[in-house]
């Protein structure tokens, strides 16, 4: 479903990615991890053509994105959700129509969008603030209705970028949650965090990135073996403190976690 | 300003059209007024035929000395032609009024028939002001000129200006530009609502010039009429007629639009998330 062959990119001459290869199979659900600058965002913008690779070959949903231009571009994007950890909502619009966007570029009619929207609510549980100014709502509302949006398309591939970045260890983990039911009717879902307690919790392959090397996780083959505890295979010490700390939100603020 | 930007140009096309119809009437082309010698009473068969020949000869007409002095009565009034009646004879010789077809270049050619005329035995005299349709011609020439070049300016002014504006309008919605981006917005659907901006502003700038020009030849006639007046004629300005108006209108909107595509290849390609 996403396919990486050999990806470099470096910006200014400073390498963010370095062959990179790997394969996320169709209806996977994976974690990008690793250190801020590690790549993680470069990763994902190369998914969805905000960044173009150096070299190598990015393949999402079957389209080798090194043909897309312009309009195929965008096509792309509409087959892929992605949750940002800084929301991306439209605080002159409400709730409902921040989360019918992607339908009124795809162009359908009013009647399938305000089916499709309020669904998508109902989902994520805001189907009562429909009304509501996206800043009036708390962080985890806002990362639902990001999710909303995303997924109101039904695209088959979701991307994340540190979508609990902000919140707190409960909120994130209800997040996850959300994103896992999503993954059990079939999306394929790459999420990148450096929430490390979090990723322990699910029984998923995680693809750890180190100053844009990818360092383990790369096939599909050693998924099985590494999903549970993904640190060790990789045998870096980065991980470490993460592991071991059961609240890693109180880790990130002390700084003792490395993670920025 | 976009009000005058459009106002100037359709103002100046308003008084060049006036201008042609002045000039115009002069010429219609231009006219060779031929005089007879005395005692040439009827039209004389073989200098028409000689003007039937002529390929610059639009239209020819005798008028013979009696005619002549109906004219003249009409034209001085009742005291003036009692005055030329009293006189024993006609002073008037017959004339044959000549109407040239309108040309480019015509001016050469139409001396060269006018001397060829008065060598004629037929003819006493030729009246015929080259030097002043010379100067009309030129005047006119120039003044449609300088419209053109007005429109020229004023109409990439148009396009400037609302670019400009189209510009401040997608700086002001960037975050919005953005995020439909990445949730797939084609290109085309980024720009669709800037190109009807364009289009708005180019008509509502055409409406407001039209306002504008309207109340300009109300002023003018206000001021021609007297001079209309002492002069007893009527000079007959023009305003915009309905299509010409609807042709700002439309040459508005059009400058408009285009105002905006540019805008948009400058800006909304930057406008990419990352």
């Amino acid at each position: 479903m996403i396919r990486f062959a050999a990806v470099n990119k470096a910006y200014a001459g400073r390498s963010a990615l370095h062959n990179v290869s790997f394969l996320l199979e169709r209806g996977e659900m994976a974690f990008l991890t690793g250190h801020s600058g590690a790549g993680k965002s470069t990763l994902l913008k190369l998914s969805m053509l905000i960044e173009r690779p150096d070299s190598g070959e990015v393949t999402v949903n079957d389209q080798r994105l090194s043909t897309l231009r312009g309009r195929g571009i965008a096509h792309l994007r509409r087959n892929i959700g992605f949750v940002y950890q800084s929301h991306h909502l439209l605080n002159d619009r409400n709730v409902f129509d921040n989360v019918a966007l992607p339908l009124q570029i795809a162009g359908f009619s009013h009647r399938d969008i305000a089916r499709r929207v309020r669904a998508a609510l109902d989902k994520v549980g805001l189907l009562s603030k429909e009304r509501q100014i996206p800043s009036t709502l708390s962080g985890g509302e806002q990362q639902r209705v990001g999710i909303a949006r995303a997924v109101v398309n039904k695209p088959p591939v979701l991307l994340a970028d540190e979508p609990t970045g902000n919140l707190d260890p409960q909120l994130s983990t209800e997040i996850l949650q959300l994103l896992q039911e999503f993954n059990n009717v079939g999306v394929t879902l790459l999420v990148a965090t450096h929430d490390l307690a979090l990723i322990a919790k699910m029984p998923h392959r995680s693809l750890i990135l180190r100053q844009g090397e990818l360092i383990a996780g790369a096939g599909s083959a050693d998924a099985p073996a590494a999903s549970n505890q993904p640190q060790d295979s990789a045998g870096n010490p980065i991980e470490q403190p993460a592991r071991h700390a059961p609240a890693s939100a109180a880790d990130r603020q002390s700084g003792s976690g490395g993670i920025t | 300003m976009l009000g005058i930007a459009i106002a100037v140009p359709t103002l100046l096309q308003v008084g060049v059209s006036n201008l042609q119809q002045i000039s115009g009437h002069n010429s219609a082309g231009l006219e060779i007024n031929a005089y007879l010698r005395p005692g040439l009473d009827d039209a004389p068969s073989e200098l028409m035929g000689w003007l039937d020949g002529q390929e610059l000869v639009l239209q020819q007409k005798f008028i013979s000395a009696e005619q002549g002095l109906k004219e003249f009565a009409s034209l001085v009034g009742e005291e003036a032609a009692a005055l030329a009646g009293s006189l024993p004879d006609n002073p008037l010789p017959a004339t044959v009024h000549i109407i040239l077809q309108q040309q480019a270049g015509m001016a050469e050619t139409a001396d060269e028939l006018a001397s060829a005329l008065r060598s004629r035995p037929e003819v006493e005299a030729v009246s015929f002001d080259l030097e002043w349709f010379r100067k009309a011609e030129a005047l006119v020439n120039l003044a449609a000129n300088l419209h053109i070049a007005a429109l020229l300016l004023l109409g990439s002014g148009v396009v400037l200006v609302i670019g400009n504006s189209v510009r401040v309008g997608i700086e002001s919605r960037r975050e919005e530009i953005v995020v439909a981006k990445l949730v797939g917005a084609t290109h085309a659907y980024a720009r669709r609502p800037f190109l009807y901006l364009g289009l708005w502003l180019g008509a509502g700038g055409a409406l407001l010039g039209l306002l504008l020009t309207g109340l300009c030849l109300l002023a003018l006639t206000h001021y021609i009429s007297p001079i209309e007046e002492a002069f007893g004629t009527s000079l007959g300005l023009h305003g915009l007629s309905l299509p010409a108006a609807l042709w700002v209108l439309l040459g508005s909107a059009a400058l408009g639009w285009l105002g905006a595509i540019i805008a948009c290849a400058q800006q909304l390609h930057r406008m990419n998330p990352g």
